[in-house]
């Protein structure tokens, strides 16, 4: 267990030795919130490189009294975002139409289980056009409100309740027919 | 709520994630806190480099264009004792004693409080053409020719302003040896025209000092501000006593130290402004967030109702800016210097309730609510937008007045905003969230202010006005017409001077 605290201290004093402690303890679950968010490993990693640049430059600002872990977590989002606007292969897919905004999926009273496992069900959410996966995240994963999302990704917020009711319909069947699949391959064993 | 379980599940799968980077993710991270270090310093560097460059501009700046306040002070001086100068004495002022031994015989007597009447220096019968022309010129400054007038009232119509020497310029022996004879003649001639206690003056302008030389010094080859041991341009009025008896007369001599030089070397100030701050379109016209800022949500097609949202009215706040400058004169009336400040500015806003929010606390398995966003609103709580800027301001003063009691002052300055907690507004949210990179860090403005001296304590001087600043550069990056504008009082403590 690591001390963040003196961690912190030891990382603003400019010490290469905890700048690397910090990161290696934090890459791995930091590379799975990037990882979700993008559409390639290349893409989560360039994210995580620039997240962590982030986090030095701005860990003056880190209070201590939070998680530094939630800290990081929220630096890493942001980063995400940033990304996904910045980077033309998914400018396109963010940017909603008025036809979009307007338009509202029925909500699936469905509950499915989720059986799949966390790599499983990042690529699963990974095959969202990037525009409901980063609300699907924002919402269902980092607890984003629809008025912070629309904020962040500059959208209305009744873009962001529609962008995600989609998102989650489409998951919803997604994963009823894994389920579906698994069950069958069950069967087919037995 | 039907779908929460799912997205329970969701989360919980989510945190698990944990995948491994490649060891070229932390090698690019390291490169880049590398370069950053590397920025940083450039950014010292440069700072520091603009701050010498300017001093070293001001301090290799011609001698010849430094015009010291002494000429000022030698009038000064002689005024005061232009009363005790008696009438039937010759007044002798510098230049006049320039003659040879044999001249210094016969010529008329001085006294040190004539050589300092520079009031009284400028006039003498001779032809102004019979006067050498190099080095030498008729002063046409405003100055000299009071001093002239004044002179002429009191003595014969046929006295006349003849000689005065160039400003700045450094008299050589050979001129003094020229000066000498044409002395020695305007004397002689000044006796023919008057009959008596005829003025034979040599005049005396010299911009930094007057400077009686011994008879017979320029003769000897020495430079008259060797003899005295002074710099012809330091403020001191040198007359050497004459060994020789100069017949029923005798030119009394002494060392005169004037006011200081107050002109000549660096002189440090320490600024204080205290004022207010507000956020502009241009210098004229107060920021409207209304007409900039605010996006009409209606409706959205769905029906879902979205409050109205509108930015809040931007209200000045305090500011105030502290720090040092260090100014060199180019003439007696204009310097140019630079210093470093530190400025803080402030606007007040009004946000709403803060917004809620959660994530989910990976290490405590558990939901945590958290407020990065405040609502809108003219109804809210009141917030002030802080910015602290460094600043390295390059100014230009002129006093404006011979008293030198106003003095007015403008210039640019460049600065780093070092840190903000400003708030920005979102049109599309319609909520107020923190995010300095919207802001522009380099930052241009231009100030202006007068100055008036109220007290002196001790060759320490204080003085106080008021004092604006604009800036041209935008505060955000995203709006380019928001400007800062910090109107107050500023004051200043000149210092004694360096050198």
């Amino acid at each position: 267990m690591i001390n963040e605290h003196q961690l912190v201290k030891d990382c603003l004093k400019g010490k290469p030795s905890a700048q690397k402690a910090l990161y290696e303890h934090f890459a791995a679950p930091m590379l799975g919130v990037c990882y979700r968010y993008t559409k390639s490993m290349t893409d989560a990693e360039d994210v995580l490189q620039e997240g962590f640049v982030k986090v030095f430059h701005y860990l003056g600002q880190f209070r201590g009294d939070g998680d530094l872990g939630a800290w990081i977590r929220r630096i890493m989002v942001t980063t995400a975002i940033n990304y996904l606007k910045k980077n033309s292969r998914y400018q396109y897919d963010l940017s909603f139409s008025a036809e979009q905004q307007g338009y509202l999926h029925p909500v699936s009273p469905e509950n499915p289980e989720v059986n799949l496992d966390a790599k499983q069900l990042a690529d699963l959410v990974r095959q969202l056009p990037p525009g409901y996966q980063a609300i699907f995240n924002l919402h269902a994963i980092e607890g984003y409100t629809h008025v912070e999302i629309s904020a962040m990704l500059g959208i209305h917020e009744g873009t962001s309740r529609s962008q995600y009711a989609r998102a989650r319909n489409l998951l919803i069947t997604w994963l009823q027919k894994e389920s579906e699949s698994i069950k069958m391959s069950h069967y087919a064993r037995s | 709520m039907p779908g929460r379980d799912f997205e329970k599940a969701m989360q919980e799968k989510a945190q698990q994630l944990r995948l491994d980077p490649s060891p070229a993710v932390w090698q690019g991270v390291a490169e880049q806190l590398k370069q950053r270090r590397r920025k940083r310093g450039v950014a010292w560097l440069l700072l520091a480099a603009a701050i010498i460059s300017g001093i070293a501009v001001v301090w290799l700046a011609p001698e010849n264009m430094i015009h010291s306040r002494d000429q000022q002070n030698t009038i000064a001086a002689g005024k005061e004792k232009q009363n005790q100068t008696s009438p039937n004495k010759l007044p002798i002022e510098a230049n006049s004693t320039l003659t040879d031994k044999k001249d210094s015989q016969t010529e008329q007597p001085a006294t040190p409080e004539n050589n300092l009447n520079n009031d009284a220096v400028t006039s003498a019968p001779a032809p102004a053409s019979s006067l050498p022309k190099q080095g030498f010129a008729d002063n046409k400054s405003a100055d000299n020719k009071s001093s002239v007038n004044k002179a002429s009232a009191n003595k014969p119509a046929a006295t006349k302003p003849v000689v005065t020497r160039a400003a700045g310029k450094k008299v050589t022996v050979d001129e003094l040896t020229a000066v000498t004879a044409e002395v020695a003649s305007l004397k002689a001639a000044g006796k023919q025209a008057a009959g008596k206690n005829v003025p034979v003056i040599a005049s005396d302008s010299y911009s930094d000092a007057a400077v009686a030389v011994a008879p017979g010094a320029a003769q000897r080859g020495i430079d008259p501000a060797d003899i005295n041991g002074i710099d012809p341009f330091h403020r001191q009025i040198a007359v050497l006593r004459p060994e020789a008896n100069t017949g029923d007369r005798q030119i009394k001599a002494g060392i005169v130290k004037l006011d200081p030089a107050r002109k000549k070397g660096w002189y440090p100030s320490l600024h204080l402004v205290l004022g207010a701050s507000s956020l502009q379109e241009d210098v004229l016209k107060q920021y409207n967030t209304f007409a900039n800022e605010y996006q009409n949500t209606t409706m959205i097609p769905t029906g879902l109702a979205a409050p109205q949202r509108r930015p809040s009215d931007v209200k000045t706040g305090p500011a105030f800016a502290v720090g040092m400058n260090i100014n060199r004169y180019f003439g007696s009336k204009i310097s140019v210097g630079a210093g470093f400040h530190y400025v803080y500015m402030s606007n007040r806003i009004e946000i709403g309730s803060p917004v809620d929010s959660a994530y989910y606390d990976n290490r405590q398995q558990q939901m945590v609510t958290r407020t990065a966003y405040n609502g809108s609103g003219n109804n809210g709580e009141s917030f002030h937008n802080r910015y602290h800027l460094l600043q390295v301001p390059v100014e230009f003063n002129w006093n404006i007045d011979r008293k030198e009691k106003i003095s007015w002052n403008a210039g640019v300055a460049i600065g780093y905003l070092v840190g903000s907690d400003a708030m920005q507004y979102n049109k599309q949210a319609g909520v107020y969230y923190r995010d300095n990179d919207a802001l522009r860090k380099w930052q241009a403005g231009i100030f202006s202010g007068v100055q008036y001296n109220f007290r002196e304590v001790k060759g320490i001087r204080y003085s106080a006005g008021p004092f604006i600043q604009y800036q041209l550069t935008s505060l955000e990056v995203e709006h380019t017409n928001k400007h800062q504008l910090l109107v107050g009082i500023g004051g200043r403590m000149h210092l004694k001077k360096i050198r």
